[in-house]
């Protein structure tokens, strides 16, 4: 019975630890998460630089093979993400609503990159002692600050420009719907704004979630071998060590199908919202 | 080792996978309804077989997202019995 309890719950200290890196900014507190980010970061601008450049020799048709790649997936959120909800006139958001929707494409992916040896960074752990940690399978947006800050900054975002688009009176004004009776609209203020705040709320903890959820079933998949491997001598060591090892290869495929679909998920929601508040529909 | 505590912290941990496990029953109530109406509409006309598609599967992304509200609090009572966290 204690042996359970003396395990002290490994899945929760990989998913939910932050160790600040030594040396870096001291207690400032740069993390493997802050790493990954800026990791992402230099990512994006290497990849998409280049893409600049070939675009201003051959303007309309992209030569090369990234190029056409990376064409894709930008058209793919023009035509079906911007165009239906922001009309052409919704271009001009294009830039950040495509870097958003790579940042966190991205993000999501670094934390799907098993252990690569020469990638070490030094770690000080809880004791104060640093240690060589791996930098694989630290997902950025497996930190809730993460997702609750780009969250906000999106938040901020489109509330800022829908104020600028209306005015900030009719902005005001447009929280309620129309027509309604008098005694009704300080009510339905008060449960609209709340829900502009949940919808904030609501993006930040989609995406938290299901990164850190998928990381828990996927280590849970891969300790099966560890927790059953202690039962009954240790003949059952090797059949669990199959079992965990086809299971974590399936949940580490649908691991990568949910790390595009919630960078997806996030573009879109943030779009929709940007459109409601350019063109308020009630 | 004291059983008074071993039996709070029991109890902590096991009634916040029963509310995972109850998060999971929504989620798959949920999208099953979804898929079962794609499909029905795929069958109904095939040539918009692609746009419900991608409905479908954004569909099922919001949907999800609901449920993992639901595991998220369990996580959090789970780390907060003594059994495990961070």
């Amino acid at each position: 019975m204690p042996l359970f309890l003396a395990e002290k719950s490994w899945i929760a200290e990989h998913l939910l630890d932050v160790e600040p890196i030594a040396g870096g900014l001291g207690h400032l507190g740069i993390s493997k998460h802050v790493l990954g980010m800026f990791v992402a970061a230099i990512g994006l601008i290497l990849l998409f630089a280049p893409f600049g450049r070939s675009l201003r020799q051959s303007p309309i048709v992209p030569r090369g093979r990234v190029t056409n790649l990376l064409e894709i997936l930008l058209i793919f959120i023009r035509d079906d993400i911007t165009r239906p909800f922001l009309g052409k006139a919704g271009d001009k958001f294009l830039p950040v609503i495509w870097t958003l929707f790579f940042f966190v494409l991205f993000c999501n992916l670094i934390g799907l990159l098993p252990l690569i040896p020469p990638f070490y960074v030094p770690v000080v752990g809880h004791d104060g002692a640093t240690h060589w940690s791996f930098f694989g399978l630290v997902t950025p947006t497996g930190q809730i600050y993460v997702t609750a800050t780009l969250s906000v900054i999106a938040g901020a975002w489109w509330h800022l420009l829908g104020i600028k688009e209306q005015g900030l009176v009719a902005y005001v004004k447009n929280i309620v719907p129309g027509g309604l009776p008098l005694w009704l609209i300080p009510m339905l203020f008060v449960i609209e704004l709340v829900g502009h705040v949940i919808k904030i709320v609501a993006l930040a903890l989609r995406l938290w979630a299901n990164m850190t959820g998928g990381h828990a079933v996927l280590f849970a998949a891969l300790g099966m071998v560890i927790m059953f491997g202690h039962l009954l001598g240790g003949w059952m060591t090797i059949p669990m060590g199959a079992v965990s090892i086809i299971s974590g290869t399936i949940v580490y495929f649908l691991e990568i199908f949910v790390a595009f679909l919630q960078a997806y998920v996030f573009t879109f929601l943030v779009t929709v919202f940007l459109g409601m508040a350019l063109h308020p529909d009630h | 080792m004291d059983y008074m505590l071993l039996a709070e912290i029991g109890t902590g941990a096991g009634l916040a996978a029963v509310g995972a496990g109850l998060a999971a029953i929504g989620a798959g109530l949920g999208i099953g309804r979804i898929g079962g109406q794609a499909c029905e509409g795929i069958a109904r006309q095939p040539e918009a077989a692609g746009d419900i598609r991608g409905s479908m599967i954004l569909t099922a992304a919001l949907v999800e997202g609901a449920a993992l509200f639901g595991i998220v609090i369990a996580l959090l009572f789970w780390t907060k019995s003594g059994m495990g966290g961070a």
